[in-house]
């Protein structure tokens, strides 16, 4: 009982001091403390309290303040640390050593990621068919390809009884497309045969490039070689640009990584 | 006149009323009097520590000062800081030394400038009780009390920082029974006591 009554007078005590009350219970409550000397006492108690809790905030403040300023000061004043120019000789070995170290990292770094798929990929630019054929099976074949339906393509192409360099060449973009590079080689090598026996040159230099690529995809470094040297020693070559971007350090990884 | 920093002494009593520039001016004051406050006790069988102590101890008493608008400029800020530098020394050699050395150093200190200081240095011996009492109070109840006295916060913001506490209300009878708690351990403490009613005596 007595407690309550105490809690509830420091509660009036410290929201008197702390600006809590409205206006009539603030002007009520100033009476009281001028008539009760004792309570009186307790409010200059509070209000001393509070004050020293406000001086303490401010003491750990300007402590914390001041460690940083001394700190500060303590390195402004340190002796500065003597830095001699290094000697001619000693930059030269330094910038060389500078460059071993960047070349046996581009070297390092392109030999653990250089493989088959990557060179592949970087180099395989999907073809576009140009003139849809008025023949049914054939124009059906267009339009899968052209649609990306290569599966559906394959299976249309694979009904065929006779095809041509074009059936071939389209046959191995199919396979390319799915996946298949060994397929795609013996579809290409199609395309080159019937081109030696009719002595056309149809889809001859596409073929060249995407045989290349399918030789670097199924390893076979030799042959993919010879067809990159063809297609690269004749400007006139329909791929010859994108064969001479092919970088020779990758061919010469690929190889080297060969079992 | 103009310090390194371009406050006038005008300007960096204003600066330390503005929480926002408050920080500055007191790295201005450690910058540029730190080393004259330092040599006085260092000359006057101080240590770098209690140099260092003294240092923080006048800055904190010249702001408190300024905050209740008792530096009437009469003396400049150097001055004033020496003041009370030199009074804190003072008081922590009486309390160190013998009766001899007190003598001889109250001998020095017959002129001080400013009053107001003084009353505020015997102020300061009371709060130094109350913080000591203050320690003693739980770690909820003395932040609690710190982010609404020092820091000045909102029950709102409060809240947010401590969500132990469900609501505003609850925070707001935390305080009250903080402050009770603190206000019992000082009516149980005599010294503090006796050091109120002085304390009284000399602000009155």
């Amino acid at each position: 009982m007595q407690d309550n009554a105490d809690d509830d007078i420091m509660e009036l005590l410290v929201r008197y001091m702390d600006d809590e009350m409205p206006l009539t219970e603030r002007t009520a409550f100033t009476k009281r403390l001028e008539a009760d000397a004792l309570l009186n006492e307790r409010y200059q108690l509070l209000l001393s309290a509070k004050q020293a809790i406000r001086s303490y905030g401010l003491r750990q403040h300007i402590q914390a303040l001041h460690k940083e300023y001394a700190m500060q000061a303590n390195k402004d004043n340190a002796p500065a640390k003597v830095i001699r120019p290094a000697s001619v000789f000693k930059q030269f070995m330094r910038v060389a050593a500078a460059i071993i170290i960047i070349f046996f990292s581009y070297g390092i770094y392109q030999y653990s990621s250089t493989n088959n798929n990557k060179v592949y990929n970087d180099n395989y630019v999907p073809y576009t068919l140009s003139v849809t054929r008025g023949d049914n099976g054939r124009s059906t074949v267009d339009s899968l390809y052209a649609n990306g339906n290569y599966a559906a393509a394959l299976s249309v192409l694979n009904t065929m009884q006779q095809k041509d360099q074009r059936d071939y060449f389209i046959e191995g973009q199919c396979y390319l497309q799915t996946g298949n590079a060994e397929n795609a080689i013996q579809a290409f090598k199609q395309v080159e045969n019937l081109n030696r026996q009719s002595g056309q040159q149809a889809f001859a230099e596409e073929t060249d490039y995407y045989l290349l690529l399918a030789y670097i995809k199924t390893n076979n470094i030799n042959e993919a070689a010879q067809k990159l040297n063809t297609i690269t020693s004749n400007k006139q070559h329909l791929f010859y640009k994108n064969a001479t971007q092919m970088s020779g350090l990758q061919f010469k990884i690929l190889k080297m990584k060969q079992p | 006149m103009r310090g390194e920093y371009g406050y006038t002494d005008a300007e960096l009593a204003d600066a330390l009323k503005q929480p926002l520039k408050r920080d500055d001016a007191i790295r201005f004051i450690f910058k540029n009097y730190s080393a004259l406050l330092e040599s006085y006790v260092l000359s006057n069988k101080g240590s770098k520590e209690d140099a260092a102590d003294i240092i923080q101890e006048t800055v904190v008493v010249f702001i408190e000062i300024i905050r209740q608008d008792k530096y009437r400029g009469e003396a400049s800020i150097k001055s004033f800081l020496f003041s009370i530098a030199r009074n804190l020394w003072l008081t922590e050699l009486r309390k160190r030394n013998s009766a001899a050395n007190r003598n001889k150093y109250f001998e020095s200190n017959k002129e001080i400038t400013e009053q107001a200081a003084v009353v505020h240095l015997v102020k300061r011996e009371h709060f130094s009780l109350i913080q000591q009492l203050f320690e003693k109070l739980g770690e909820k109840c003395k932040q609690l009390l710190m982010l609404v006295y020092y820091e000045e916060l909102s029950m709102q913001k409060i809240a947010a920082l401590m969500p132990d506490y469900q609501n505003e209300q609850v925070l707001r009878n935390k305080k009250y029974k903080c402050m009770k708690q603190l206000e019992q351990l000082m009516q149980s403490d005599a010294a503090l006591k006796t050091q109120f009613k002085n304390a009284l005596r000399y602000a009155g």
